[in-house]
């Protein structure tokens, strides 16, 4: 079970003066076991990537199969949660109760049933009950996004692909959000981020993938990504490895705060 | 000066209780204030009192003496104040970039050689010259965020509003706007700057931290990111900030030019290689 790229090309505005190459050449393998986070600079390509991965794009040359189907086969699409970047993209009810029950609907959940997955999905992304009958466009920023995402994981999706999904979100929108797809993952879905945080990328995932100018520059474990590339990285690793050139005895792949504070400490006491 | 005195709002369409709650804030001329707060605290609502996009339902706004409640003051209001939107997709008009950032100029009668050079200048400043012909809506979300900023710089307002506009912005794009601001803020643009990112605010000269429609603390970014209970408020504090507090808790660093804290990479990089 995984989702597979094989050298996949894709440029917009295909057959007219405009078109553009996005993606190139790109080959990458995602199994269903794994919490993946794609990163890259604005512009590289990370969106349009996640849109082939269900069907909503179609490659100019090889494929995408996610288990072994053709991404944009009818059966696969059930399988495939996206969270678009702008939720104004994803959102399209008149309430949020109607925003999230319509992918659950669709796979024939009706009733109690029905009313129980909206619930759950909105206590999941930290909304209170009483804003179902709201229109979703009438809500703060944030909320709207967790509107959006409620609705993608109300589809209890095999693969779960968020994009950006933590921005304009609150610390402690954030980190429940985090918290509940770790739980998400263990239960058997896969998981893939994009995002620019890679702060909160690296703690989670297993697999981090880079993208620069439509190509796949780096995809392996966080360990191999700290080991080999020296940008982005997080604000304290960017500290220590500033240490680490002053000639002080630090690792150069410290990512939290415990850590930092007990590499200096030990610095200190090693005095 | 931005002067807001007892501003209450409440939405129609949610009319159990406001979501701003006589609210006080004072705003001086070339003041960078940042203002965060949890999702749904009321930031956009209160930013948007100060291009008299939202009209109070009691107290006053006040932009240089102009009261936001006067239909006759709202062009001269708008002229001052430019606003980035939090949803960028909401604030495109044209159908080429180029075409967008020129829409706030050609509203303010300049001449045909100004309105170009002002786009290209905002343009290049946020690095999307050559965008120019694209359409908006085909953009990359990162991009779109750019250009949003292209298209208020073009103004050059003397108040600058900016609801969230890094979310999306990678590390080096979020530098290039950092960077516009002090650039901004050097020539006397008053900036106002909502985020939920504290790293983007520590440079300000204020913070004003906001729950449920009412302000919880208004300071300077030294006293905020130290009060103890500010973790509680849902305020994310920089994991940078998070360390040199233990290490001065500890006695490991000292106190330096006079801030109590170091707050970005280098400085703490600087204080840490003279203390250890
Ligand atoms: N609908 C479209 N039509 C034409 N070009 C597009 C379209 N959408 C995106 N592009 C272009 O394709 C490139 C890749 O865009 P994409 O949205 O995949 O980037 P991204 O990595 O997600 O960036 P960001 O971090 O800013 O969201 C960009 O240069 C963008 O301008
Ligand atoms: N158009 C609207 N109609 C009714 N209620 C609204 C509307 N817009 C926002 N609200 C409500 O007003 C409150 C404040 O919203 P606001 O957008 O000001 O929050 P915010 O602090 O900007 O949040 P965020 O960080 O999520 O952007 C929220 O509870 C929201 O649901
Ligand atoms: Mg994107
Ligand atoms: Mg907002």
């Amino acid at each position: 079970m995984s989702i597979n790229i094989k050298n996949v090309d894709y440029s917009y505005n295909k057959n007219t003066q405009l078109e553009t190459r996005v993606l190139e050449n790109i080959n990458l393998t995602i199994d269903k076991n794994e919490f993946v986070g794609i990163t890259g600079k604005i512009g590289s390509g990370k969106s349009t990537l996640i849109k082939l991965f269900n069907g909503l794009f179609v490659p100019d040359n090889g494929y995408v199969h996610v288990d072994r189907v053709d991404a944009s086969d009818k059966k696969t699409r059930k399988k495939v949660g996206l969270l678009f970047q702008n939720p104004h993209e994803q959102l399209f009810s008149k309430t949020v109760y109607e925003e999230i029950a319509f992918a659950p609907s669709n796979f024939g959940i009706k009733g109690d049933d029905l009313t129980e997955r909206v619930h759950e999905s909105l206590h999941l992304v930290g909304l209170d009950s009483k804003i179902t009958d709201m229109s979703p466009f009438k809500l703060s920023g944030g909320e709207m996004r967790r509107v959006a995402l409620a609705g993608v994981l109300a589809m209890k999706p095999e693969y779960l692909i968020l994009d950006e999904p933590t921005s304009g979100m609150d610390i402690k929108g954030k980190k429940e959000l985090y918290s509940n797809l770790k739980r998400i993952h263990s239960t058997g879905a896969c998981v893939i981020i994009v995002s620019h945080q890679i702060d909160d990328l690296l703690p989670v995932v297993n697999k981090i993938v880079l993208m620069d100018d439509g190509k796949m520059t780096f995809a392996g474990t966080p360990s191999e990504y700290l080991e080999n590339i020296s940008s982005p990285v997080p604000e304290i690793t960017q500290l220590m490895r500033g240490l680490r050139s002053k000639g002080f005895n630090v690792r150069n792949d410290v990512l939290t705060v415990d850590d930092a504070y007990g590499q200096i400490k030990n610095l200190l006491t090693k005095k | 000066m931005i002067d807001i005195k007892n501003l209450v709002y409440q939405y129609e369409s949610n009319s159990k209780y406001p979501v701003l709650d006589r609210l006080n804030i004072q705003i001086k001329k070339g003041e960078f204030v940042s203002i965060v707060g949890e999702n749904g605290c009321g930031k956009s609502t209160l930013v948007q009192h100060l291009n008299a996009l939202l009209i109070p339902s009691k107290g006053t706004v006040q932009i240089e003496g102009l009261d936001t409640k006067k239909q006759s003051n709202i062009w001269s209001i708008r002229q001052k104040v430019g606003m980035v939107f939090q949803n960028p997709q909401s604030q495109f008009i044209g159908t080429t970039v180029q075409e967008d950032v020129a829409f706030g100029p050609e509203n303010l009668a300049l001449s045909n050689h100004e309105i170009q050079t002002r786009v290209n200048d905002a343009l290049e400043q946020v690095g999307m010259l050559d965008f120019k012909e694209y359409n908006p809506m085909s953009l990359s979300g990162g991009q779109k965020q750019c250009v949003a900023i292209a298209g208020v710089l073009a103004m050059k307002p003397e108040y600058i509003v900016l609801d969230e506009i890094t979310s999306m912005l990678d590390d080096k794009s979020q530098k290039t706007i950092s960077d516009i601001i002090k650039h901004l803020q050097k020539n006397g643009i008053t900036i106002i700057y909502v985020t939920h990112r504290i790293k983007d605010v520590v440079n300000s000269d204020r913070i004003i931290v906001m729950s449920k429609g009412r302000i919880l603390y208004n300071d300077k970014p030294q006293t905020v990111l130290e009060e103890p209970s500010l973790p509680e408020s849902g305020i994310e504090i920089p994991p940078i900030v998070e360390l040199a507090n233990r290490l001065k808790r500890d006695g490991i660093i000292d106190t330096y030019n006079n801030k109590n804290l170091p707050f970005s990479n280098k400085e703490l990089l600087e204080d840490l290689c003279q203390s250890i």
